[in-house]
């Protein structure tokens, strides 16, 4: 699963989760609580969050242990 | 009639049936009694739980509901209160710190040290008509995790470190799922010694500049608020890399080499796809994504030996498992090795086929039924590091030899809290067509 490197300028990213590869490790909550809630699965509570958060949303797409996180251009 | 609390199981304490035959033990129970098997053990009171679904309940529970199970007690004689053994809130912000560096971005800078030793094993086994797998698996992984935390050359400490831990795993059942007991006086010499020179270590790098290895991360890391880990934290959690990362690494390298040099087909077909991916030229980090079929016969092999082979928990107060009342205080044992072997979730499952884990199919296994680095929020936090150096190795020797059994039948299995073989496992060696080198370089 690939996410984009870098926001370009003007675009916004769309978080989603592969429900059927998140394992509930709830990592992404520890990492961007503001987008990441952790139920039974990982579920997005932003799915157009705001540029402010792409570092840490980047972090977030990384770190998942069953990367099931994808990040994609989105349009507000 | 047995069982405890209503739930069904065996009569009696289980502790000598245990002790003797871990595996058959729960393979006996999940098959005469259902998904909650409930038994007692050294006078302790627990419960198997062997259905996915449940598992996940267990593993994603808060852990003011659900926390650590009996194994934490030896566990934290070598790894302190690192985010392994710890079910408290300070838990959180810590797993950040570690998990940063541990992402599958971020182990990607280590692909060329794994790269290196692998190659060097790989050279070293070119006169050796035979080898012991983990024998030699074991010392490679541990120089890869130690020189990836501590930019070391671990000859100096090398056999410490592994007395400590060979005295660590042994006696399995006693040790790990028995009543607490104290660590014997080789344990801590061996330990001692070795927890000296990690002070040293960490005492000595306070003062000097980053190496851009794992300790220099764990020495800058900061908790939420700023403040720096202490050196009993970073030990702690050094420990926990080194004792976690390099003995369920190794095994898993001498279970894939074992089932490819058993399996033609597969390693052939293997061996295919690097020859045609790489041609002439040697593996590196880069190319994994496009040989999918490497990192799928790490992941069936992990299937099928799950180093990790148990989880333990102890619920705190009662809880609710389908329809079933787990009473506060019961213990709970969750096996991969049940499920991960179980027809209802891998057709054909005793079968070594890594097709299974390739993109288009790995889809339909179904939730929660393979978990070998655990489920929930102590999933392994290695794993990316786990995967990369795995699917690194296997690939660097299936692209310079082909494996052949020594013996042909699987290796016998003695499990300890890993799932170790009752002897090393010999395998035999015939060198292919390839570049003895002069590759591009890593990346």
């Amino acid at each position: 699963m690939s996410q984009p490197t870098a926001p370009a300028s003007g675009v916004r990213w769309r978080v989603s989760v592969d429900e059927s590869l998140c394992a509930a490790s709830g990592q992404c909550e520890i990492f961007c609580p503001e987008v990441f809630e952790v139920g039974r699965v990982s579920t997005v509570k932003l799915d157009l969050p705001p540029s402010d958060l792409y570092d840490s949303l980047q972090d977030t797409a990384d770190a998942c242990p069953t990367r099931a996180i994808s990040l994609s251009v989105g349009t507000a | 009639m047995g069982g405890v609390a209503g739930i069904p199981g065996p009569a009696g304490d289980r502790f000598e049936e245990v002790e003797h035959d871990f595996l058959g033990f729960l393979e006996r129970s999940s098959r005469a009694y259902g998904p909650l098997v409930a038994f007692e053990l050294a006078g302790r009171p627990w419960v198997l739980v062997n259905d996915p679904e449940l598992i996940h309940d267990v593993l994603t529970a808060p852990f003011s509901e659900v926390g650590g199970g009996p194994s934490l007690v030896p566990g934290a004689r070598t790894m302190g209160h690192s985010i392994m053994m710890n079910y408290e809130p300070s838990w959180r912000p810590r797993r950040a710190l570690i998990q940063r560096p541990l992402s599958h971005r971020n182990v990607l800078h280590f692909g060329d040290l794994m790269l290196r030793r692998a190659r060097e094993l790989a050279d070293s086994w070119s006169s050796a008509a035979e080898v012991e797998l983990h024998a030699d698996l074991s010392r490679l992984t541990l120089t890869i995790v130690a020189e990836a935390l501590f930019s070391w050359d671990v000859d100096a400490v090398l056999r410490k470190i592994l007395a400590a831990s060979q005295e660590f795993h042994g006696d399995f059942v006693r040790s790990w799922l028995g009543p607490p007991r104290e660590p014997s006086d080789a344990f801590r010499a061996a330990h001692a010694s070795y927890e000296a020179l990690v002070r040293d270590i960490i005492a000595r790098r306070r003062v000097e500049t980053d190496s851009g290895d794992l300790l220099g991360m764990l020495l800058e890391a900061r908790d939420a608020d700023g403040q720096l880990l202490d050196d009993e934290a970073v030990r702690d959690e050094a420990n926990t890399l080194i004792f976690a990362g390099h003995s369920t690494t190794s095994l898993a390298l001498t279970y894939a080499f074992s089932l490819l040099s058993r399996h033609a087909m597969v390693q052939r077909e293997l061996a295919d796809a690097i020859a045609e991916q790489l041609g002439s030229r040697l593996l590196v980090a880069g190319d994994l994504e496009q040989i999918p079929l490497i990192r799928a016969v790490v992941e069936e092999t992990l299937r099928l030996y799950p180093v990790n082979h148990f989880q333990d928990r102890t619920a705190l107060v009662d809880i609710r498992l389908g329809d079933t009342t787990i009473a506060a205080g019961m213990h709970l044992l969750m096996s991969a090795w049940l499920v991960q072997r179980d027809e209802r979730y891998f057709p054909d499952a005793l079968a070594f086929r890594p097709e299974r884990f390739l993109p288009e199919q790995r889809r339909s296994i179904p939730k929660y039924a393979y978990f070998p680095f655990g489920l929930g929020p102590k999933v392994c936090a290695g794993n990316f590091f786990a995967l990369l150096e795995a699917a690194l190795v296997v690939g660097t020797m299936v692209q310079r030899y082909e494996l052949r059994p020594a013996e042909p039948e699987p290796p016998r299995l003695r499990p300890t809290n890993l799932l170790d073989p009752a002897a090393d496992v010999r395998i035999r060696l015939r060198g292919r067509r390839v570049p003895e080198g002069g590759g591009p370089s890593p990346t």
